[in-house]
Parts: structure tokens; C-alpha cells; sequence
């Protein structure tokens, strides 16, 4: 590969890494920080990439630091939204660790006072920009559940069999379509609930009390979506054993893409973090599910009749389908936004 | 300004001491501080720009360094900067180094013949 292209490669993800930090930090340093790393590459002679491992290798201590440093300063509201931000993502980790241990009742009562404390905070705090993935996962919770019972008269129409004997590619394409429809009910959802809508895309409404005012961009709405993504991150390793280190990965990919999300200032780089750190994250639980099927000894053998190598790749190829889901969700409202964007008030559609 | 109001800032840790040091004497850019760090510490630190740069915030913020605007330009409109020490941080500088070196002497002291100047670098 031409060596040019890599060093340009290099210094682009090294860019990439420098969203990471806070938002002042950048906008005083980030300048300096990208030519002294092109000096170094300079001088190094080679690709850089030794230099991106160094940064790479040092950046989690400098980002704890730096961001610890931000948020005190920013006063018990940025504490209290971080420590929110985070507690969405907890649920996947707390999932993994009463998988990956013998038995852990109390998980499942950590995992609904941590959700439940989030949210209280979130609604306390007047739905912040922070917040809106909570109220994603909530909808993808609803539509997980109902899913099956509103698209019933459809699911009525099919042919009835046994499903889970079909081969490879019609299997999944019978689960990618509840997903389809999961993500078809969060979006019908977000459309008959006018102050939904008006509650993440126009928040900015004065007739809210003050507290519930936020500034809001048309990507925020993507974002509340994503939490649905945290939700599928959360149920992937459902029957597994051994997943926690998938679990976290994929958590940490997720976490990285919000946290970058809230520091960038447009809303295309906004967007990109989003779809990156989501595609990473499915990524890495596709990659976990085709390495993890062999080692599940729970399942004895049972694999649906199917070999285990097509069970591997059906484990797998799911989550790349969640994945493409999850992209559509999230790109509907940006295509198509008039629907989407916040209804007039009441007194406007009334044509007074 | 007393040893007191120098006790918040000593001990210092290593790369922030080869930082000022870097400093002394001669007013530097980033890249130039880092390489230093690494030619005085023999090699054996070598900083990240993630390092380096949190590290010169918060020498910033405590007032031992300053930061100016060079007329060299890096980029294209874009002035280079510059790091110099404070009057506070060379007498941190000067304290801290005494500080260790009233601890080397203390180690030969106790060490007297024992002493074979094994040093951390062998």
C-alpha cells in the first residue's frame, strides 16, 4: 500500500481520537496537538502507526483525567448527566457479569435501581440532550415486546411451520423481519406521539417550562434511537455464557459514539460518530456470537437441527441484520424529516 | 514567594518535572518539549501528544508556564505557539531538583561505601 496513503490514514484516526477530549481542551490544544503529531510522523520516517499505538496506549488515563477535570468543573448538572449518560450502558455489562458468574440475583435489582435512578434524573433534569438515549431504550423495550402482538394479523397471513428449521438465508430473513417490525413500531411510535416529537426535536417551545427547554438539533432525534441499539446490545447474549468481554466491547464502542456525539459541533460528524461506534459495536457482537456458539456447553448440542457451522454463521449474520436495522432507524428520520420534525403548536395547525 | 507557597506543587511526578525542565532556559514549542522530555530522561519517557498536552493545561492553569503566539507559522494561518516558564515555575523547578538532591545525598550518606552508582538506566 503506498506509504503516503497510510501516514494520511494515520493522521486522519489520530484526528478522530482528538474528538475524544473534552470540548475546551480541544479548542485550545487541538490545533497544536494534530501538527506535533504530523512533526513526529515527519520525523519518524515510518507510517506513524508507533506513535498511534503510544497515543492509543496513554489516551484512556489522559481522557479520565481530562474529562474528570471538565466535568468538576462544570459544576453537580454535568456530574450528574455524566454519570447518567454512563448508567444507560450499564444495563449490557450488569447482563454479561450475571452470565459470565454463577449466580447473581442481586444483579438483576442493580440493574432496575441504576435504570430507574437514570431515569428519575433524566426526567428531573428535564430530558437533556444526555438523556434522550434513555427514552430510546425505553421505546425499543415497548416495541420488543409488543411487536409480536401488533403485527400478529400479518404474521397470520404466512404459512405455518416451524421457522427455526428453515436453512441459513430464509432464517434470517424471518428474524431480521421482527426486527424490521420492532423498529418499524419505535418509528410509528415517534410519529402518533406529537409531544414525543415536540419533547427531542423542539424542546426549544416556550410553552415548556423552562427547565424542559433544551437546544436541540434535527440529528438529536438519531440519538434518542440509538438507545434502541443499547437495548440490542443488551438482549444479544441472551442464553450465552462467557460473552461479558464481547459485552463490554460492544458497550464501550456504544459509549464512545454517544460521548462523541454530545461534543461535536455538526451534526454530519454527529451522525458519523453515531453509525461508526454502532457499526463497531455490532461488529464486535457478530464476531463474539461466531466465536462464542462452540463454547456454549448449556446448549448440548441443540442447535435447531442445523449443523454447527451454520448455527455460527446464523448467530453471527443476525446481528449484521439488527445492525442494518438499526442504520435504518436511525437514517429514516434524517431522510425523510418532515414528518419527523416537531408539530406546530396547537393554536398554528388551527390556523389562528 | 516562600518554600510554602511552593509545597502544593513538590513532589513533582516525572514527566511534569522533565517538562519544566525542558524549559529551562529557553522558551520552547510542543514538539520541541517533547523531544527534550525524551533526550533528558535518556530516552525513557517518551510522551504521548495526549501526555504531553494534558500536562501543559495544567501547568497552564497552576501558573508555571505561559503559553504565547510566535509570528512562525505551522499551518497555514495558523501562528505557532510557544512555552516558557514563570517566575513560580523555575522556582519549582530549582526546588523540586534540590528536593531530590537532598535525597541522593541522604542515600549516600547511609550508603557510604556500600554505594556502587548503579544507576536506573543499567
Amino acid at each position: 500500500m503506498d506509504r503516503q496513503f497510510v501516514q494520511r490514514l494515520i493522521r486522519r484516526l489520530y484526528s478522530m481520537l482528538i474528538w475524544l477530549y473534552p470540548p475546551q481542551f480541544r479548542a485550545k490544544f487541538a490545533e497544536e496537538q494534530r501538527a506535533v503529531f504530523a512533526l513526529a510522523q515527519g520525523e519518524d520516517g515510518g507510517s506513524g502507526s508507533v506513535l498511534l499505538l503510544r497515543e492509543l496506549a496513554q489516551l484512556p488515563g489522559v481522557l479520565l483525567r481530562l474529562h474528570w477535570a471538565a466535568l468538576r468543573s462544570g459544576g453537580w448538572k454535568n456530574l450528574l448527566g455524566a454519570v447518567a449518560l454512563i448508567g444507560i450502558f450499564v444495563p449490557p455489562l450488569l447482563e454479561g457479569v450475571s452470565r459470565t458468574l454463577p449466580s447473581h440475583p442481586w444483579v438483576y435489582n442493580l440493574l432496575m435501581i441504576l435504570l430507574l435512578a437514570g431515569m428519575l434524573a433524566v426526567a428531573l433534569l428535564g430530558l437533556p440532550r444526555w438523556g434522550l438515549p434513555y427514552a430510546g431504550f425505553v421505546l425499543a423495550v415497548i416495541s420488543f415486546y409488543s411487536a409480536f402482538l401488533v403485527f400478529s394479523p400479518v404474521m397470520l397471513l404466512l404459512p405455518r411451520r416451524d421457522y427455526s428449521a428453515l436453512p441459513l438465508i430464509p432464517r434470517l430473513a424471518y428474524g431480521g423481519m421482527w426486527t424490521g417490525a420492532q423498529m418499524t413500531l419505535i418509528l410509528a411510535i415517534i410519529l402518533l406521539l406529537p409531544g414525543l416529537r415536540r419533547l427531542v426535536v423542539g424542546a426549544t417551545d416556550e410553552r415548556f417550562p423552562k427547565l424542559w427547554q433544551h437546544a436541540r438539533r434535527p440529528t438529536d432525534l438519531s440519538f434518542m434511537l440509538y438507545g434502541a441499539a443499547i437495548f440490542y446490545v443488551y438482549m444479544a447474549f441472551d442464553e450465552y455464557t462467557l460473552n461479558f468481554w464481547f459485552s463490554l466491547a460492544a458497550v464501550a464502542c456504544l459509549l464512545i459514539g454517544a460521548w462523541v456525539y454530545l461534543q461535536v459541533n455538526t451534526q454530519r460528524k454527529g451522525m458519523a460518530a453515531l453509525l461508526a461506534a454502532l457499526t463497531l459495536a455490532f461488529v464486535v457482537l457478530a464476531v463474539g456470537k461466531y466465536q462464542l456458539v462452540p463454547l456454549q456447553t448449556t446448549w448440548n448440542g441443540w442447535f435447531d437441527g442445523h449443523p454447527l457451522g451454520v448455527e455460527r454463521w446464523f448467530e453471527a449474520l443476525t446481528e449484521v441484520v439488527n445492525l442494518f436495522w438499526l442504520w435504518v432507524a436511525l437514517l429514516v428520520p434524517q431522510v425523510w424529516r418532515r414528518p419527523f420534525a416537531s408539530p406546530p403548536p396547537p393554536n398554528h395547525a388551527a390556523g389562528g | 514567594m516562600t518554600e510554602s507557597d511552593l509545597s502544593p506543587f513538590i513532589p513533582l511526578r516525572e514527566p511534569t518535572f522533565f517538562i519544566l525542565l525542558s524549559l529551562v532556559g529557553s522558551e520552547k514549542h510542543g514538539y520541541s518539549i517533547l523531544k527534550s522530555v525524551e533526550s533528558l530522561s535518556g530516552g525513557r519517557l517518551r510522551m504521548s501528544t495526549g501526555t504531553l498536552y494534558e500536562a501543559l493545561a495544567r501547568l497552564l492553569d497552576q501558573g508555571l508556564i505561559e503559553r504565547q503566539e510566535t509570528p512562525e507559522v505551522t499551518h497555514p494561518g495558523k501562528p505557532r505557539k510557544v512555552y516558557r516558564l514563570t517566575i513560580t515555575g523555575q522556582r519549582v523547578i530549582e526546588a523540586e531538583a534540590n528536593r531530590l538532591n537532598a535525597l541522593a545525598a541522604a542515600a549516600r550518606r547511609q550508603m557510604g561505601a556500600e554505594w556502587t552508582g548503579s544507576s536506573f538506566n543499567d
